[in-house]
């Protein structure tokens, strides 16, 4: 679905990607990690074709981005951090924003704003950050684009919005379909996600699906000593030494995303040697 | 590189979505800035007939009232076409929104050059008809001569824009100064793009020194290869000037050339200044 090439991209001086490397497959969710200032927003705004590759090349949905092709357009959505509605009421809006979409459906969307409580009527800039993005999110779904970039769309968000956005967004996705969420919430993503991918210093550090984390990973708690020598990344909990341990006897556990995402900038050489 | 199909390009039925998106989206803003040119324009022609005693609206007051006016907001309106792609949170959804770069400046173009000279017009008139009754009225009711002579105030006329009856020569010959408005406001809209901050401001000063250096160019180059005593007439070049003292030699531009050049700063420089409007879209990177 979005196959990314040798991508080179620079601010300037400072470069962010060189020669990153990338596939996104359909039917995934994926979860891009990454400190502040990694690249995660630059990565899906060149996917989006805002930015265009200075060396590499992006093909996504069978397009290059940067030519910004309306048939491209119509097919993905971008639900940026910070964004700015227009001054009208939000039937207004989104009848005039809907017929851009081919595949736009009402009905979803008002499921939507039911499911978000969000209120219908008055003027989108009266609504408060966290309920303007709720509406950006109902549309993007709405729009039944192939491919959703979502760049930290549970900041603003409350907690009872942030488990109705996991509900939401695991309700949406289809074998058709591939949603790339960027943010350094880790939390926020956990349940929802079945692939995670972890920049650092411009190049993919990690890249693995749920599945294959788990079956290659042991995520416990443990106050035996010698356990916590041999864990790949430990930490302290009030419960006693939590571990991420490699998997050899392939022992059930559920990932700590938070914890993988901290072993990986720690030990990711270690970590990436298991999947091998 | 696999080439763009037309439709990817123009759309009709995308275009139309556009331009009614924009409207929606603006609408409200830009009949608030109509009545307030209304407005302002009714105080300075208020403004005219409370302090000048000869016919305060002769047709020269109401087409230079009318192009300085449609010059500065033209322009002024033109810088803010593209505001929106200099702020971030704006200019995602501009460029993510699925229709063309050419779609989107067809439709900026409709909105500044074709649109807006209209509704400005229209409001120009609706507010000079009435003022020109009014200053008509004053006249009527407290007659009296130029200042020195017998001769009578009569009552003005409405400026009209087709024949600029009452406007410069220029103007009135060839309708060179609402030609030249295209010009210099495709040239703003240029600036919206191509300047993120202060776009207004900076295609101000980029049109002055363009100008300064075309003066420059002509001093410099163009009137030394000029036979001795030749004379600028660029802005009174018709049989009027001829009238007053007419020329010794006169030194023109072949006979199909003068109207080529006509046609070119009326056509060619907006469309050249739009060209480079769209190349500039296509390049923005945000």
């Amino acid at each position: 679905m979005v196959t990314i090439r040798n991508l080179h991209y620079a601010y300037r001086r400072h470069p962010v990607f060189t020669g990153l490397d990338l596939e996104l497959l359909p039917g995934s969710i994926y979860g891009l990690f990454g400190r502040n200032g990694t690249g995660k927003s630059t990565l899906l705004r060149n996917i989006a074709g805002f930015l265009f590759p200075q060396q590499g090349h992006i093909d996504a949905l069978g397009f290059t981005p940067g030519k910004r092709q309306p048939a491209f357009l119509a097919k993905y959505f971008h639900v940026p951090e910070d964004f700015q509605l227009p001054d009208i009421n939000l039937a207004r809006w989104i009848h005039y924003i809907a017929p851009f979409y081919p595949d736009f459906s009402w009905q979803q969307f008002e499921n939507y704003t039911r499911e978000f409580a969000i209120p219908t009527l008055g003027n989108l800039r009266e609504l408060s950050y966290g309920q303007q993005k709720k509406i950006l999110i109902s549309v993007a779904l709405a729009t039944n684009a192939p491919l959703l970039l979502m760049d930290e769309p549970t900041n603003g968000l409350d907690i009872h919005s942030k488990s109705q956005f996991r509900k939401v967004i695991a309700g949406a996705i289809d074998e058709k379909k591939c949603i790339l969420i960027s943010t350094h919430q880790v939390k926020d993503l956990e349940n929802l996600i079945d692939n995670i991918t972890i920049l650092e210093e411009g190049r993919i550090l990690f890249h693995q699906s749920i599945n294959r984390i788990a079956e290659t990973l042991l995520f416990k708690l443990s106050v035996d000593p010698e356990e916590t020598a041999q864990a790949l990344y430990s930490e302290s909990s009030i419960k006693g030494q939590a571990l991420l341990l490699p998997n050899r006897i392939g022992e059930d556990s559920r990932p700590d995303l938070e914890m993988l995402y901290k072993a990986v900038l720690t030990n990711g050489k270690k970590i990436n040697a298991l999947f091998a | 590189m696999t080439p763009i199909s037309a439709n990817q390009l123009f759309s009709f039925s995308r275009w139309r979505l556009l331009v009614a998106k924009h409207w929606i989206e603006h609408r409200r803003p830009y009949l608030l800035s109509l009545l307030a040119i209304g407005g302002l324009q009714a105080v300075w022609f208020a403004f005219l007939i409370a302090t000048t005693d000869y016919a305060p609206l002769e047709p020269f007051m109401q087409f230079a009232s009318h192009m300085i006016g449609l010059y500065l907001v033209g322009c002024f309106y033109a810088s803010m076409l593209f505001a929106e792609l200099n702020s971030k949170k704006e200019a995602l959804p501009w460029l993510s929104l699925p229709a063309s770069q050419f779609e989107k400046l067809l439709c900026t173009i409709l909105y500044s050059a074709v649109l807006f000279p209209i509704a400005y017009t229209l409001v120009f008139y609706l507010v000079d008809i009435p003022m020109v009754q009014w200053s008509n009225n004053v006249i009527y009711y407290h007659p009296h001569n130029w200042p020195g002579s017998n001769v009578r105030i009569m009552p003005v006329t409405i400026y009209n824009l087709f024949t600029a009856t009452g406007a410069p020569i220029p103007e009135k010959e060839y309708h060179l100064f609402t030609s030249l408005f295209f010009t210099i406001q495709a040239a703003f809209l240029l600036g919206s793009v191509y300047f993120p901050r202060y776009s207004f401001i900076k295609t101000v000063v980029a049109v002055l020194v363009f100008i300064l250096a075309f003066a420059a160019i002509e001093r410099g180059v163009i009137f030394p290869l000029l036979p001795k005593g030749w004379l600028n007439n660029f802005l009174s070049w018709t049989e009027e000037s001829y009238q007053m003292g007419p020329p010794k030699n006169e030194l023109r531009l072949p006979f199909h050339l003068e109207p080529l050049i006509m046609g070119l700063s009326r056509l060619a420089m907006p469309l050249f200044f739009w060209f480079v409007t769209y190349i500039r879209l296509k390049e923005k990177e945000v």
